[in-house]
C-alpha cells in the first residue's frame, strides 16, 4: 500500500487548488486535480479516493451534483465540502447526502491539512 | 365782583388768545387757520370784555367793557360765514362780501354810538340767591336785536345747514372735521348763545357760557391736526363733562337754596353751604359719572368702537394668517387693540387632554403661570347654546370652583366659544374694556362674528399645517424610497462583484500560504547570506501581511453574500421554541466575555410555525447578534427576552432587550441596506456576519419573505423591542 494519502482535490480555479496542492504535495499527500465538476465526475468514474475536497461553488457542474452522481460508486470516500460561509444552506444539504463534513470558507490551507490529517 | 360768567369769560379768553397763536404759529399761510385765528381773537375780546364788564363795579365801566367785548362779538358771524366757505372752499362768494360789509357797519356804529348796539346795561342776578349778581346788556340797542336775530341765530342756521347738505360730497377727511364743526358750532354758540338771553330780561343764568372755551378747543384741533382722533371721544367726554358740571352745579344751587331758606339768619356766608355740597359731591362723583357713561354709551354710542374695523381686520388681515401660532397671536393683539380691551387670551382645545390651552395672550395676563383652562362644566355652559358666556361678577353666577379660579386667573369678562360643525377648536377669553364699560348687545354680536370667522380660520390654518405635515412626510417617503431602491441595485452590484471577487481572494491567500510554506519547508535560509536572510524575512513578514489582509477581504465578501442570500426555500412547521434555543446555543460564543442573560419566553405548546427554518432561524441570529454587539459597544445591558404570543390571524414574536437603544434618527433608516454603526473590519467575530450593514435588511427580507413584518420599538438609553408579526398562513406555506 501506498504510504502517501491520496486526496482528489476539485475546484474551478486550477490556482487555488495548486496552491493547496503544493501545500499538500509537501506533506507527503498524492495529490489529483479536477479542475472543475465535470472533471471531478470524469475522475471518479476511474479512479477512487479515500477523500475528496470538493468546492461547492463551481459553474456549470457545482459540488452538489458531483457529490449527488460520484457518492453511491464512492461509498466509502469521505466528501470534504468546501463552501463559503453564504452556502451554508446548500452545504448542510449536501451532508444529508452523504458527506463527510463541511469546511467553510475563508479558511487556511494548513486548517485544511489539519482536518485532513485526522481522516486518515 | 367775581361771578360764574366772568370766570368762564375769562376763561374762554386765555383758551381763545392760545388757540389763535397756535393755529398762526402752526399754518399762517393757510387762509383757513388764519381765519380761524382771528375767529378765536375775537372770541377772546369778546371774553375778556364778558369779563370786566359783568364783575365791573358801576355802570359806566360796565357800560365801556360790553361796548368792547362786543367789537369781538359782532365779527364773529362774519369770520364763520367766511371760514366755512373757505373750508368748503366756495371762492368769492357774495354772501361773504356782505355779511362782511354788515359787521363792520355794526361795528362803526358800535365804535361811534354804542347806544346804538349796546343800549343800556343794568345788574342782574341780584335778587339770585345762587349766583353772584353780573352786569348785562338789557336793554339793549336795535342793532343788537337785528345782530342777534339775522347775523347771530340766521346764519348759525344758515352755515349749519350749507355744512350738512355739502356733507356728502366731501372728504373723508373733511367730512370728518365737519362732523368737529358741527359740534363745536352746537357747543359754542348754543353755549354762548345763552348769554343773550338775560339782554332780553329772560332770566336764565347763562351757565352754558363753560362751554364756549371748549368749541374753539376742537375745532383748533379738528384743523390742526390730520389724522383726527374720534369725534366720539370728544362728543362723549364733552356731553359726559357738562352732565356732571349740570349735575354738581344743581347739587350746589339747591344745597345752597335749602340752606339759605331754612338758616338764613344763622348762616352769614353762603360759600360755607359748599362744604355739604363737597360731601355730597365727592360721595355721588364716581357713581354719577359711570351713571352718564352708561348713559351715554346707551343712547348716544352704541358703536363706541368701530365694529366695521373689527370684522374687516378679522376678515381681511387674520382670516389670511396660515400659521396657527401667528394666527393666535394676531387675533389677540388685534382684538386687544381695536376693542381697547386690558387683555384677551386665545385657547385652543386639545381633543386628548379634553382642555383649554392657552395658545396666546395680550395685555395684562401674567406668563409662566398654567397653560390651562378647565373645561369642566364649561361645554355644559357655553358649547350646548353655542353662544357666549358673559361673566357678571355682580350677579354672582353660580360657577364650577375650578372655572371660577381660571377666570380669576385670565381676567376674563366674555368667554366666546370657537366651534365648527359642532367641533370644539377653541375659546377667546375676553378681558374688561379699558374703559371700563360693560359689554353690551353689539359688543357680543361683533365678537360672536369673529369667532365664527376666527374657527374658519383656525380650521385652514390647522388643514394647512397638516397638508404640509403630509407633504414633507410624501417628500421624505420619496426620497427614502428613491434611496432604498439606490440602495437595493447597489446591492445587487455588490452580490455580483462580491461573487466574483471572492474566488479570485481566495486563490490569492491560497497562493500566498502556499508560497510561506515553500520557504519554510523547502528553502534553506541558514545557507543564506545573511543579508539574504534579512530579505527572506522582510519577503515573509510582508506575504503574511497580505494573507492576513485577504483573509479579511474574504471574510467581507462572505459576509456580504450571506447577508444578501434570502431565499427561503422550504417551509416546513417549526418548532419556535426549539428554534430559539438553537439559536441561543449558537450565539454562545459571542456572549463569552461578557455577562449576559437571554431567556427564551416561547411557550412550551406554542403552535408550530410554518417557516423556513435555515432562514428564519437567520432573523434572530440576527436580531440577537445585534443586540450583543451593540451591548459590548455600549458597555450597556445585559437582558434580553424572546417572546411570541398568538393571534386570531397572526403571530407576534418580541425580541426585547434592555441595551442603550436606538437614536431616533437612526430607528428609520436601520432596515436600509449598508446602514451600519458598526467598524465592519474590527467587530468581526467568529466568521459570522457583522458590521456589513445587511444584517437587519436580511431580517426584513426574509420576513417579507414569509409574508410578515417588523417593527422596532426603541428608547434611547432605555432598551430596544423588535416586534415580528408572522401570519399565520404564510405563503408557500399553505
Amino acid at each position: 500500500m501506498d504510504t502517501k494519502k491520496r486526496l482528489l482535490i476539485v475546484d474551478d480555479e486550477a490556482d487555488a487548488c495548486e496552491s493547496v496542492g503544493n501545500f499538500l504535495k509537501r506533506r507527503d499527500y498524492d495529490i489529483t486535480v479536477a479542475i472543475g465538476g465535470r472533471a471531478a465526475i470524469d475522475t471518479l468514474k476511474q479512479d477512487t479516493f479515500p477523500v475528496v475536497l470538493l468546492d461547492l461553488k463551481m459553474p456549470v457542474i457545482d459540488g452538489w451534483t458531483v457529490l449527488k452522481e460520484t457518492k453511491p460508486d464512492h461509498p466509502e470516500t469521505k466528501y470534504l465540502i468546501v463552501s463559503g460561509l453564504a452556502d451554508a444552506g446548500v452545504a448542510e444539504k449536501c451532508k444529508a447526502a452523504g458527506a463527510h463534513d463541511l469546511i467553510v470558507k475563508p479558511i487556511r490551507v494548513r486548517d485544511i491539512y489539519a482536518i485532513l490529517e485526522k481522516l486518515y | 365782583m367775581m361771578n360764574l360768567y366772568g370766570i368762564s369769560s375769562l376763561f374762554a379768553t386765555v383758551t381763545n388768545v392760545l388757540v389763535a397763536v397756535f393755529i398762526l404759529l402752526k399754518g399762517y399761510r393757510k387762509n383757513l387757520c388764519r381765519i380761524w385765528a382771528t375767529l378765536s381773537f375775537c372770541v377772546a375780546i369778546y371774553g375778556f370784555g364778558a369779563y370786566k364788564a359783568s364783575s365791573a363795579s358801576n355802570y359806566d365801566l360796565a357800560f365801556f367793557w360790553w361796548q368792547i367785548s362786543y367789537m369781538g362779538v359782532i365779527m364773529l358771524p362774519a369770520l364763520f360765514t367766511h371760514f366755512v366757505y373757505e373750508f368748503l372752499e366756495i371762492k368769492h362768494a357774495l354772501l361773504i362780501k356782505v355779511v362782511y360789509l354788515f359787521c363792520f357797519s355794526i361795528l362803526t356804529i358800535n365804535i361811534f354810538n354804542a347806544s346804538l348796539f349796546v343800549g343800556h346795561v343794568s345788574l342782574k342776578f341780584q335778587n339770585s340767591s345762587w349766583f353772584t349778581p353780573a352786569w348785562w346788556i338789557c336793554p339793549p340797542g336795535p342793532l343788537h336785536i337785528f345782530h342777534t336775530l339775522v347775523l347771530y341765530a340766521g346764519l348759525l342756521i344758515f352755515i349749519v345747514t350749507k355744512l350738512l347738505r355739502s356733507y356728502n360730497g366731501l372728504s373723508k377727511l373733511k367730512q370728518l372735521q365737519t362732523k368737529y364743526f358741527i359740534v363745536a358750532i352746537v357747543l359754542g354758540f348754543v353755549g354762548g348763545g345763552t348769554s343773550y338771553l338775560p339782554c332780553f330780561n329772560i332770566n336764565v343764568y347763562p351757565v352754558f357760557n363753560v362751554a364756549v372755551p371748549i368749541y374753539t378747543l376742537i375745532i383748533a384741533y379738528a384743523i390742526v391736526r390730520h389724522h383726527l382722533m374720534d369725534i366720539e371721544v370728544i362728543v362723549k367726554k364733552t356731553v359726559i363733562f357738562a352732565g356732571l358740571f349740570i349735575s354738581f352745579f344743581t347739587v350746589f344751587a339747591g344745597i345752597t337754596f335749602i340752606v339759605s331758606q331754612l338758616f338764613e339768619n344763622l348762616i352769614s356766608n353762603r360759600w360755607i353751604t359748599l362744604i355739604p355740597s363737597f360731601g355730597i359731591i365727592v360721595f355721588v362723583y364716581r357713581p354719577l359719572e359711570n351713571f352718564l357713561i352708561n348713559v351715554t354709551d346707551k343712547y348716544l354710542f352704541q358703536k363706541k368702537y368701530d365694529y366695521e374695523k373689527l370684522l374687516k381686520t378679522f376678515i381681511g388681515e387674520v382670516l389670511t394668517v396660515l400659521n396657527l401660532q401667528n394666527l393666535v397671536k394676531l387675533t389677540v393683539t388685534k382684538l386687544v387693540e381695536i376693542i381697547k380691551l386690558e387683555n384677551a387670551c386665545f385657547f385652543l382645545f386639545e381633543n386628548d387632554k379634553n382642555a383649554f390651552r392657552l395658545a396666546a395672550s395680550a395685555g395684562n395676563i401674567k406668563n409662566g403661570e398654567s397653560k390651562w383652562f378647565n373645561s369642566e362644566g364649561l361645554q355644559k355652559l357655553i358649547f350646548s347654546k353655542n353662544s357666549c358666556l358673559v361673566i357678571d361678577s355682580s350677579k354672582g353666577n353660580i360657577l364650577p370652583q375650578t372655572m371660577q379660579k381660571h377666570i380669576n386667573m385670565y381676567k376674563s369678562v366674555v368667554l366666546i366659544p370657537l366651534m365648527r360643525e359642532n367641533e370644539i377648536l377653541g375659546m377667546l377669553s375676553i378681558g374688561k374694556k379699558k374703559s371700563d364699560e360693560e359689554f353690551m348687545e353689539p359688543d357680543i354680536d361683533s365678537l360672536m362674528s369673529v369667532a365664527a370667522t376666527l374657527s374658519l380660520a383656525i380650521k385652514n390654518a390647522t388643514y394647512i399645517e397638516e397638508l404640509k405635515d403630509s407633504h414633507l412626510d410624501l417628500l421624505e417617503s420619496q426620497k427614502r424610497e428613491q434611496r432604498a431602491e439606490n440602495l437595493a441595485s447597489l446591492g445587487y452590484m455588490v452580490t455580483n462583484l462580491s461573487h466574483e471577487l471572492r474566488n479570485p481572494v481566495h486563490v490569492i491567500s491560497a497562493s500566498v500560504e502556499d508560497l510561506l510554506d515553500v520557504i519554510d519547508m523547502d528553502m534553506e535560509i541558514d545557507k543564506l547570506s545573511p543579508k539574504d536572510q534579512e530579505t527572506m524575512t522582510y519577503i515573509k513578514s510582508k506575504l503574511e501581511k497580505t494573507l492576513e489582509r485577504s483573509d479579511k477581504t474574504h471574510v467581507m465578501l462572505e459576509s456580504i453574500l450571506n447577508a444578501i442570500k434570502v431565499t427561503p426555500e422550504k417551509f416546513v412547521d417549526t418548532n419556535l421554541r426549539e428554534m430559539i434555543d438553537e439559536v441561543i446555543t449558537r450565539v454562545a460564543p459571542y456572549t463569552k466575555d461578557i455577562k449576559i442573560t437571554i431567556t427564551n419566553n416561547v411557550g412550551k405548546n406554542f403552535p408550530l410555525i410554518k417557516v423556513d427554518p435555515v432562514t428564519f432561524e437567520q432573523v434572530f441570529v440576527n436580531l440577537i447578534t445585534n443586540a450583543i454587539q451593540a451591548f459590548q459597544v455600549a458597555q450597556k445591558g445585559d437582558k434580553m427576552s424572546v417572546s411570541a404570543v398568538e393571534e386570531k390571524d397572526v403571530y407576534h414574536i418580541m425580541l426585547e432587550d434592555n441595551g442603550p437603544g436606538i437614536p431616533a434618527k437612526d430607528i428609520k433608516r436601520i432596515f436600509e441596506p449598508f446602514y451600519t454603526t458598526k467598524d465592519n473590519l474590527h467587530v468581526y467575530k467568529n466568521g459570522k456576519n457583522s458590521g456589513t450593514g445587511l444584517g437587519l435588511m436580511i431580517v426584513q427580507q426574509t420576513i417579507g419573505k414569509h409574508n410578515g413584518s417588523i417593527r422596532v420599538e426603541s428608547v434611547e438609553g432605555k432598551g430596544t423591542t423588535f416586534i415580528i408579526e408572522l401570519p399565520k398562513s404564510t405563503k408557500q406555506g399553505v
